[in-house]
């Protein structure tokens, strides 16, 4: 068989089985407003690719997790061993810690685009509070992971952070208590955030960023309320928007790697 | 002559040759390094150089227990009223860990029968050589190993 037999053999292969066509059909019309704000949607994608960043932080997370050791006594040596003696080490840490950075700030620019442009009005109001909390759990991603070099920065960071928790008026001692483990930021919360960071909150995130990305899918892209509804143009998603937005992905994708690898996270200080 | 822009398009010089070929090596440049990564370094682990193995009256005199040095395991011996003595615990034979005799004293394998003295010196049995001795201070009540420099 020649090779285009068999990529049409393959491709016949998997649209009986996937039924592509219908997807490819539904993708087709799905189209995007073109006008003077439309830049502002690239940031919705970034995140959406920071989210998909998401993903890098998965993945790099998970490399971090075959030496990573959650426990007082180990903790700080063990990113030390990763900074070191890993090959590559730095490199994939720094990653991890340059996309979560980046992460927040491209969703605080995603979410004042769409607050700018109005678009979280009727009908969007669950698409942008499901945003909210996708922020939220970005946020606390963050506070979670910071702790989890416990070097004497992260130590103290931990505990300034969950002293401000303890002044939430009525629950506040209680939350304190929850976020620490117990009374005192100590093994229990290395333990406690440990778990928050590499399971709670990226399962959630998963399902919320699914739920998210349905909503908007759902409503279709906003128009801003200013710009007469039949004046407005509109190209189609796939592959025109689709593939501006890949570039947008990938000058990110390069700018985070230039980043990682100039500008690495170091490991300040010692071990709490 | 081939005017600009006509000339053959699968080289490696057209356009679209060029992004693909950036393309595909920026993507290695991500990968390369990740699968570098889960390659375990040969130092397999970062090396221990003081370990505190408990308080004095954790130990009864003439006795010894398995601490854990590191990765591996040491032996530390009250072999007086204060005075504590500590070696590495594995065999250097096939690697098995040793204990401490109160009996006779002395250090015993029991994989082949090898028998060391206190300071990790071989008295008996298959051992090609001494075990690894290391430094044992008191610091107030705690007993703490170290590697000898
Ligand atoms: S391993 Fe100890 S004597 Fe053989």
């Amino acid at each position: 068989m020649n090779a285009a037999g068999a990529k049409a053999g393959i491709a016949g292969w998997l649209e009986e089985r996937l039924g592509l066509a219908a997807i490819r059909e539904f993708a087709s019309h799905k189209t995007l407003p073109v006008h003077s704000a439309t830049m502002w949607y690239y940031f919705g994608g970034i995140t959406l690719f920071l989210f998909t960043m998401f993903t890098i932080q998965v993945l790099t997370g998970v490399l971090l997790l075959l030496y990573y050791r959650p426990s007082p006594a180990e903790a700080y040596e063990s990113v030390q061993f990763i900074m070191t003696r890993v090959e590559y080490g730095w490199l994939v840490r720094s990653v991890h810690s340059w996309s979560a950075n980046l992460v927040i700030l491209a969703a605080f620019i995603h979410m004042f685009s769409v607050l700018f442009l109005d678009a979280y009005r009727k009908p969007r109001e669950l698409t942008w509070l499901s945003g909210i909390a996708l922020l939220g759990l970005a946020l606390a991603s963050g506070f979670s992971g910071y702790l989890l070099p416990w070097n004497k920065v992260s130590y103290f960071a931990t505990k300034v952070g969950t002293d401000m928790a303890a002044r939430v008026p009525v629950i506040g001692e209680t939350l304190a208590r929850f976020l620490r483990g117990g009374d005192e930021v100590g093994g229990a919360t290395l333990t406690s955030f440990f778990g928050f960071h590499v399971a709670v909150l990226p399962g959630i995130t998963t399902i919320l960023l699914v739920v998210h990305l349905a909503l908007v899918q759902k409503a279709g892209m906003s128009t801003p309320p200013w710009l007469a509804p039949d004046k407005v143009r509109s190209i189609k998603f796939f592959p025109n928007f689709f593939l501006r937005e890949l570039m947008a992905w990938y000058a990110a994708l390069g700018v985070l790697g230039s980043l990682a690898a100039l500008f690495p996270y170091g490991l300040k200080t010692g071990s709490a | 002559m081939e005017l600009p822009g006509t000339a053959s398009h699968n080289g490696w010089f057209h356009p679209l040759g060029f992004l693909k070929g950036g393309f595909t090596a920026s993507v290695a440049s991500f990968v390369y390094p990740a699968l570098r990564f889960m390659i375990p370094p040969s130092i397999p682990e970062a090396s221990v150089n003081e370990v505190r193995a408990g308080e004095i009256t954790d130990l009864k005199v003439n006795s010894g227990k398995i601490v854990k040095f590191g990765s591996r395991p040491a032996l530390l011996m009250r072999v007086g009223e204060t005075e504590f003595k500590a070696v590495s615990a594995v065999c250097t034979h096939l690697n098995c860990t040793v204990q401490y005799q109160d009996a006779s004293h002395q250090i015993w394998c029991a994989c082949h029968k090898a028998l060391y003295d206190t300071n990790g010196k071989v008295l008996s049995g298959p051992p090609p050589g001494p075990l690894e001795e290391y430094t044992v201070r008191v610091r107030r009540e705690e007993v703490v190993i170290s590697k000898r420099a």
